[in-house]
Order: C-alpha cells, then structure tokens, then sequence
C-alpha cells in the first residue's frame, strides 16, 4: 500500500518524469499552464477591484461618521422632525448628539456635485471633528486654525480637496450651492483636511441649511455619542423605542453593508463569470492530460512493469495536475495583479456596475483571497488530471506495452445513466432558493448540467455517428474517420470533454446576456411612452403648483404629467427604495405591471417595482407602511411592475396622496405628450425656453430614444466587462478546440505512418482528419448547445432572479449562435487540416517526439 | 517453498476469454543462474507465458511461484512489488524513456524499490560501465543506436539485483552482428549477477546459447533435445 508519506513526497521519478515531459513536449503544458492563469488573472484581478471599490467606500463612510456610537437617519429623504433631536439628547444613555442637514447638491457653473452637510460645529467639534473647517488666512497662508468654524457665519462654506478640485473655486470666492431646489451663494472660507481624498463635500451652518435650503424645521441625521454608563445594545434599545417611523437607528457600517448587499450580486457575478474561464481551462487541462495519457501509455506499462504501484502512477498525473496549477496559478495571480492595477489606475474600481462610482482605494492583497484563488486553480487542475489518472492507472501492462489501447471496451455502449442522474440533481438544485442572498445552488446546477453533459457526450457521439458507420459510397477517408471514432471511445470523449465545457458555457452566456438585454430594451419601450421628458438637469429643480399649471398650459403641449422621486428606506439593513409620485389611474403612460389586485380595497394604493416585491416578500393587496410622517403611512400594494432600472426597488404613489401626506405639491420631472410629435425637435427647443422663464433654471429636455439609447448605453457599459470575460472565455475555448484536435492528432503519429506506407496519400489522411475534425466538432456543437441552452434556462431563470430580484424572457440570438457554432466547425475542420499535415509529414524519426 | 528456485511453473494452463487454450498443464523449474530458452511459433503463447512467470496475467490453472513465493492469490500490490524487487524485463522494442538520459532510465527499477536516488545513480552507473556505456551516462535516448538501447535495457533489468530475468525478443529488432553482440553481453552480464533468465525467442542462435533449449507447441512445451 502506498503511504501518505509517498504520496505527498514526490520520488526522484516524479521529478525527472515531469520535468522530462517538459523538455519534450513543451507546449503541451506551456498551453495547459495558461489555461490555468488566465482564468485565475480574471477573477483575481476582479476581487481584486471589488475589494479595492468596496474598502474605498467602507473608508469614506467611516470616516464622514467621525468616532460617533450611533446614528439616526432619515427613513425618507423628506428627514425626520428636529424635535426628535431634543428628545435623543435627553436620552440617559447619550452623552451628546450632533445635528446634521446632509443633501446633495451642485456647486457654482461647473455643476460639480457635492454632498453638502449643514453642521452644528460646536456639536461636530466633539463627535465628528472631522467635518469641522479649516479657515484660510488671507494674509497669512500658513496661519490655519482647527476649530474655526465655530465662528462661522450663516453664509461660510468649506470645501473638501476634491469638491475644490471640481468646482474650481478658491478660498475667498463667492460660490453658488444649489439644493433641493433652491440657490444661494456662500464665501468659501476654507478646506475640510479631515475629509479623505476622493470625498466632494461641502459643509455650511446647519441654520444656514435648513433656512437657504427649504429644510426648516427638519434634519436627516444624528450623529450620537453614548454616555459612559450606557453599552451600545442599551443605547440601540433605548433609541429603538423612542424612534418615529420616519426615523431610522442606522450606523457606518450599516451603511456599508447595504451598499455593499446592492453590489454583491453584481460582485459574486462578475468573480463566477471570471471562474468560467477557469472551468474550462480546467477541462482543456483534463482533454489534455487525458491526450497525454494516451500517448504514454506504454511508458506508463513500462513504469508498471517496472514496479511501479497503481496508485503510485496515478498521482504520477496528479503530481503533474498539482504542477500545473500551481505554475497557472501563481502566473494568473501576478498577471491578475497586473490587471487589477492597470484597470484602476486606468478605468476606476466601478466595473461598469455603477455601485462604486467615485470609490477607488489601494489594492489590498490579503493572504486569505491569495489561498482561495491559489487553491482554486490547484484544485482545477488536479481536478482535470484525477480521471486520466484513474484511467492510466487501471490498463493492463502487459497488453499496453505492446500496443496502446483505449480503456473503454469496443463495442460497449457508454454508461449513460450517472449523466442523466446529473442532469436531473441539476433540475432539482434548481428550484432551490438563494442562501444568504446569493444563488449558490443555481450555480451548483449550472455545474451538474456540465458534468451530467460531459458524461452523455460519448453516448450522444454514438447515437450520431452510429448510423454514419452504415452510410456507404463515402470514400474510404470518411470511412476511417467515423470508425475511429466509433472505435475510440477514449480519445473522441477526451476531445469533446474540452469542446463541450467551453461550447456550452459560452452559448449560455451569450443567451443570457441577449435575454438581459432584449427584455430591457423592451421594457424601455414599455416605459418610455411620452415624447419629451423634463427634469432639472444639474441644477436640483422643482416646480411649485403655479408653474406646474404654467407649463401645462404651453401651446406645444397636449398633456403635462410631472412627477417627483425621493429615497425612503424600508428596512435599515436594505439600500433605500425610489419612492415614485406620479399620476398613476389617471395617467396616459401605463405602467408595465406584471400582477395587479383584482379589486380596489380601502386606503391608499401604491405599485411596487418587481425587485421591491423579491426583496421585501410582497404580494399584490398585502399592506404595508411607509416611513412617511412621524406615524408612518398605512398603503397596500395595487400592483407589481417590472423595473430594470433600479435594483433597490421602488414604489409608485399617486401624486394626489403624496400631496395630502406631506403637504408638498412640488415636483421636478415631467413627462410630456406634444401638440405635434412630428414636431419635437423644433418643440423641444421652444419649451427648454419657456420653461427656463417660468422655472428660473435651465432644463435638461430628453425625448424617448434619446433615453433608450442612453439607457441601454449604460447597459452595455455595465455588461462591458461582462463582454470581455465572455471573450477570453470563448478564446481560451477556440484555442483549447485546437489544441485538443492537435494533442489527438499528435497521438496517432505512427498510424498515419502505417497508413502511407499500405498507400494512403497524404491528402487522404488530411480529409481523414479533417472530416474527423469535423464530425467531433459537430457532435461537440451538438452537446455544447443543448447544454449551453439548458445552462442559459437557469442563469436567466434561477441566477439572475435570485441576484438581481428581476425576471426577463429568453430570447436567442440565432444569427450570433449561427456564427459561433460556425467558427467551431471551421476551427475543428481547419485545426484538425493543420494538425494532420505535419502528423502527415513526419518521418519515423519525429514520430518519436512528436509534440503538439 | 525452496526459495532457490527463481521460478516455478506448476501445471499451469491459460485459456483465452473467447475460449480458446492456449496451453495446458505446463511446469517447468528454472535454477538460480539458470537460463532457458523458449522457442515456439507466433501465437502460441510464448509471450503470455512471461506474462504469468511476472505475474501481469493470471493463469487459467496452476501455480505460479516466484522466489519462494506463490502468485496465488497475491493482490494488484504486492504482485507489482513482487516483481519490481525480483524481475528484470528485457523488451524487443527496447522501451527506453525518450525524455530521460541514460543513467536516469537505467535507475528506475532500483529507486522503484526503495534505494536512494545516489545509491540508484551509482548501480547504475556501474551497470552502464559494464553494458560498455560507461562514458555516456548523459547522453539522452534520441542520440543512441537500437543496439545500445538494448544495451541500456539490460543494464535497467539488473540495476536492482533481480533473481529472474525475463527477455521477450531482446534481439528482435537488430541486424545479425549487433543481435549477437547483444545476445553475448546479455548472457555474460546476466550470468555474473547469478540471476536466472528465460529468453523468448525466435532466432535458434540466441536459442543456443542458452542452457536449456524448449520449445512450445499446441501439445505443450518440451525439451528441445528430447
């Protein structure tokens, strides 16, 4: 029995047997190495960004929140009543409290956005000093004070680097902030030195925010430190009791981990898109070795012969495997750092998802992240050496020395029932739920449908070309061809191993992301049904109920419906949902619902957005209450409408029960039916100007295709990445298709040889190959799309559902699939023409090193 | 079991799977130092019949007894141990290691069973001298003539001190004077080790050099001079 000590100490054998394989077959390996690294490089170098976006942004917000215990936000972007400051501040478990205004804005004509804090400093000073200004002397540069802010006057703003770097302003200017749909000028009287690098924000008095602002009588923030005697779980108590509805306990890191909750899908996505890369590799290194195998299977009968044990010779492979991976790996992690470098230095960390705009930190390598990726591509790579060792280690000696034989029986029919035991463990993985948020089991399903594929391809191979073998009149070349690989189980399977694995995952991404896109390109067709839209455009613009009447009444327009959109937050834990006001019964542009209530029942309706509905477990009549007043709002769900715009999930309410909740009539888009749609541009112009006279503000006009195309611009951005992975991934399929026929063809130098010398040409033997070339590829193709279609059912319906929380319909692109399966075919023809000329050509001499 | 004995045949018969016997009731017993001869015609089970004297096929009936010790019943491991310990093969198509030199090829079998790579170098190096490619210990596969493959061949077979050697056609593949160069080196070289040897052949003059000379037929195996 071999020991544990032979096993994981390599003999003298092993060494020289690996490193004399490398001499002589260089490529082989060189080829297999690669396959390895490229897909460690994509999702190492993907972590690698994400990590560095999300750390960036866990910074940011850390730091905004100073060394406060706690923090109450508002469950709405409305705020919270400036009562409740009072009240907190009473609390026995609160030793002081900092009252915050937090809103975005625009400064002066550069548009730069900002997040603007209105502060009490004298508060600030004790618990988030690091909002406090720093005043420029004008006299004196190198006079600088902490602390000065305390004296600040109602109309003094600092500005962060950044926020100076993009509005361009100077200490001592007189700069516009526009907010909330109000302007107002503010002397910049210096810089913020505890804001981080990278972080826009401009700070004011608060007094000066609520009064400039139309923020009177509200805030949006605590900042809370706790008293001494006070634990953090007796002050989240105490304030959890106190908190109106439009009030929420929330905290730095709870606003990283809902940032962090949006973008994990995206995040867990793009790393499983880069490891698919990797998976075929690791099938393109079991083709290979298994090819490998093949062509040393008298060696291997010698080395049994010799003495050597059965196991010893299997984890011969897998020492190779083991080699294998770790070169792979340790390349693909420095070209993965390489990547991830160059891509923030030279993109930015957002990765087109749009969760990270703005957040780029250091690349923070950790040991953890190392391991998981160096175990990742070692474990593929022995993974893919484990059956071509089984299979080596269980030939006869004494027959393999002799002659080399295919391990299969001839004549036997491949076992088909494991495959199908796969695919059905796949269906049933399937219908499993996400965990934790995270479609685990689907992508265990995409994983069984693989192998479950993988294991059918040598049934399937026969079930074709089965009844090619009685075609008669074909030529002797075509003949040979379909019996060799009728008659060579092994090598036909070890080829369409790679085949298969590349094939169908990369027909399955491309379905998914034409699914992904023909449903939101639809959608935006459903949605976008009025001629013009208005919004405010840089400057936060609203229209109060006279110019809303004013703008109604234009002669170019036919109906006018303005709306409003603001955040509110339904659970703590979770991003804040768009809240939508808007006409809705009365409205010429539907919604596109999926599911509405049969009957109207009492109170007020709202139509909640598909992801709001996955994510908060809502069903049509189900009623809920919305942090708006300090009671909240009882409502009940009317419908559910499909949304691909925002992942959070949102909700639409009539404009007429958000007017009587709130009181606030204001709103700041508008969708608008033209007089004369023929007529939009020239229209267009013409209401950007009446509407600048009635609003004060310059507009931001967009007509409907304008926004599709943006919007699907946007989507094509965000899938850019998603493009690239896919690319590699279909090249390292293409060369490893390749690669694989050569391997095969490399295998069989002596037969050609037999072969001319009983009168075969050598143009017979390349239409042999070729026509085998071509009848693997189409078996491959065969197996490649069904698996592919089968994979892309459960990305479209499983994956994306339980990461994203929206549904889309499967549309195939046939014309891409068309060229795809295409290329193969050319690519096998083609591969397997170039292989067998220089197999063709080589003498006895080559055939005994013959490389590939 | 007299462990002197490097091989015993008793009464073995092999039958195909498709049903067909090859052969019936064999025994023979070959001394220490012995060597014996095998001629026979192509196909009738010459070579199967080193096949289960190494134990790498199971005899229909019989007992198959190597150094003292019966194959019957052995598993897949200590067969393989067996005979990595007490046989040393000689092929026809030599099966030398094309990507490994000379002294590496010829130290397999010894580090196989259990020597250091330094003891395993120097037997080898030491068996290299004898077969006459003592200067040549690096020299790699592509450079050699089929006649020094066999050479390094027969330096494999006795790097680890085996007790049977068994040769399936060692000459098979060289012209007449490197086939009786060969054929002398194999038998002086296997003789001063004292290890017995069956040669399978089909040349009468390798056959003659041995010291017994059978042949099989379809009715058994015999001695040639009865």
């Amino acid at each position: 029995m071999t020991s544990v000590r032979q096993m994981v100490q390599p003999s003298p054998i092993w060494r020289w047997l690996l490193l004399g394989q490398l001499r002589t077959f260089p490529f082989r390996y060189i080829f297999a190495v690669l396959s390895i690294a490229i897909g460690i490089a994509l999702g190492f170098s993907v972590h690698l960004i994400n990590a560095s976006a999300s750390d960036a942004f866990g910074d940011a917000v850390r730091n905004m929140s100073g060394s406060s215990d706690a923090q109450v936000a508002g469950a709405t972007s409305l705020g919270f009543d400036e009562q409740l400051y009072g009240q907190v501040y009473n609390l026995s478990e609160v030793a002081d409290v900092s009252p915050v205004i937090e809103m975005s804005a625009v400064l002066g004509e550069s548009g730069a956005r900002v997040k603007l804090l209105g502060i009490d400093p004298f508060r600030a000073a004790t618990i988030t000093p690091v909002l406090l200004g720093r005043q420029e002397s004008s006299n004196d540069q190198s006079a600088s004070r902490r602390g000065d802010q305390a004296a600040l006057a109602t109309n003094i703003a600092y500005l962060s680097d950044a926020a100076f770097a993009s509005s361009n302003a100077k200490p001592g200017d007189l700069l516009t902030i526009r907010a909330n749909g109000q302007t107002h000028d503010f002397q910049v009287a210096g810089d913020l030195p505890g804001i981080e690098a990278g972080q826009s924000v401009a700070v004011i008095d608060i007094a000066a925010a609520q009064w400039h602002f139309d923020r009177l009588g509200v805030l949006d923030r605590l900042d809370i430190k706790r008293s001494e005697k006070a634990t953090q779980s007796s002050l989240t108590r105490a304030m959890q009791e106190m908190l109106p509805r439009d009030a929420r306990l929330s905290g730095a890191e709870n606003e990283i981990q809902k940032r962090t909750s949006l973008s994990r899908a995206y995040r867990v996505n793009l790393e499983m898109l880069a490891l698919v890369a990797l998976v075929t590799g690791g099938f393109l290194v079991y083709s290979a070795q298994s090819l490998s195998a093949q062509k040393r299977q008298q060696q291997f009968a010698l080395l049994r012969i010799l003495g050597l044990q059965k196991s010893s010779l299997q984890h011969q492979l897998l020492w190779e495997g083991l080699a294998l991976g770790l070169a792979g790996s340790i390349l693909g992690l420095i070209l993965g750092y390489a990547f991830a470098y160059l891509i923030l230095t030279i993109i930015g960390s957002d990765l087109g998802g749009g969760y990270f705009s703005g957040s780029t930190g250091p690349i923070d390598v950790t040991i953890s992240a190392l391991l998981v990726f160096l175990g990742f591509g070692i474990f593929t790579a022995i993974f893919g050496s484990f059956a071509p060792g089984r299979r080596a280690a269980a030939l006869n000696p004494a027959q393999a020395i002799k002659t080399a034989v295919d391990h299969q029986e001839k004549g036997k029919q491949p076992i088909w029932l494991p495959g199908v035991a796969l695919l059905v463990v796949a269906g049933g993985l399937a219908l499993l739920p996400a965990v934790d948020g995270l479609p685990i089991f689907g992508y265990l399903a995409v994983a069984a449908v693989l192998a479950g594929a993988i294991w059918l391809t040598p049934w399937l191979a026969r079930g074709l070309l089965t009844p090619l073998s009685r075609l008669s009149g074909r030529g002797i070349a075509f003949d040979l061809a379909v019996h060799h690989l009728l008659r060579s189980p092994s090598q036909a399977a070890a080829a369409l191993g790679g085949i298969v694995a590349s094939v169908g995952l990369m027909i399955a991404m491309v379905i998914m992301v034409s699914s992904f896109r023909t449903s939101v390109d639809n959608w935006l067709e459903s949605i976008l049904s009025a001629d013009l839209y208005v919004s405010g455009g840089l400057v936060e613009t609203s229209f109060d109920s006279k110019q809303q009447a004013e703008i109604a009444g234009l002669p170019d327009i036919a109906d006018a419906e303005f709306s409003k959109t603001i955040n509110i937050s339904l659970d703590p834990k979770q991003p804040p949902v768009n809240l939508t006001v808007r006409p809705v019964e009365s409205s010429q542009y539907d919604l596109p619902l999926i599911a509405v209530a049969e009957q109207r029942t009492a109170g007020i309706p709202v139509w909640i957005s598909e992801p709001a509905a996955r994510i908060y477990d809502l069903q049509i009549d189900q009623n809920i209450s919305l942090p708006i007043g300090a009671r909240g709002t009882p409502v009940y769900v009317a419908g559910i409408w499909s949304d691909y715009a925002r992942q959070q999930g949102a909700i639409v309410m009539e404009s007429e029960d958000y007017t009587v909740l709130t009181g606030i009539s204001a709103r700041s888009e508008i969708a608008i039916s033209l007089q004369d749609p023929q007529d939009i541009s020239a229209a267009s112009e013409r209401l950007k100007a009446q509407i600048r006279d009635i609003a004060g503000t310059e507009p931001q006009m967009s007509n409907a295709a304008g926004i599709r195309d943006i919007a699907l611009g946007l989507f094509d951005r965000s899938f850019a990445i998603t493009y690239g992975l896919e690319a590699v991934a279909i090249f390292i399929g293409m060369v490893g298709v390749g690669a694989t026929f050569a391997a095969q063809v490399g295998t069989r130098v002596k037969e050609f040889g037999m072969l001319r010398h009983i009168g075969f040409g050598r143009r017979e033997i390349i239409k042999m190959l070729a026509y085998e070339g071509l009848l693997l590829g189409i078996v491959g193709l065969a197996a490649g799309l069904l698996s592919g279609f089968a994979i892309s059912q459960i990305l479209v319906h499983v994956i994306n559902p339980q990461s994203f929380n929206l549904t889309m319909k499967t549309a195939i692109p046939y014309m891409l699939l068309l060229g795809i399966s295409a290329t193969l075919l050319i690519t096998s023809g083609l591969t397997a023409i170039f292989a067998g000329r220089r197999a063709a050509a080589a003498d006895a001499l080559r055939a005994v090193n013959e490389d590939w | 079991m007299p462990d002197h004995f490097p091989l015993i045949l008793n009464s073995i018969a092999k039958t195909l799977p498709n049903g067909r016997e090859l052969f019936a009731d064999i025994h023979l017993s070959l001394s220490a130092g012995e060597f014996i001869s095998i001629q026979g015609e192509s196909g009738i089970g010459k070579s199967t019949l080193l096949n289960l004297a190494a134990g790498l096929d199971v005899p229909s009936a019989g007992e198959v007894i190597v150094a003292g010790q019966s194959l019957d019943g052995l598993s897949e491991t200590a067969l393989t141990a067996l005979r990595g310990q007490k046989i040393g093969f000689v092929f026809q198509a030599f099966h030398v290691l094309p990507f490994l030199n000379l002294i590496q090829n010829v130290s397999l079998p010894a580090i196989l069973t259990g020597d250091t790579r330094d003891l395993a170098l120097e037997k080898a190096a030491d068996l290299l001298d004898k077969v006459g490619l003592g200067d040549r210990t690096h020299s790699l596969v592509s450079e050699l003539s089929g006649g020094e493959l066999q050479r390094v061949a027969i330096a494999r077979a006795l790097v680890h001190a085996p007790t049977l050697i068994l040769a399936d056609e060692p000459t098979g593949n060289l012209d007449p004077s490197t086939s009786a160069e060969v054929m002398d080196l194999l038998t002086r070289t296997v003789k001063s080790t004292g290890a017995a040897m069956i040669l399978v052949t089909h040349s009468a003059i390798d056959a003659a050099s041995a010291d017994r000379r059978l042949v099989m037929t379809a009715t058994g195996m015999r001695d040639l001079h009865d």
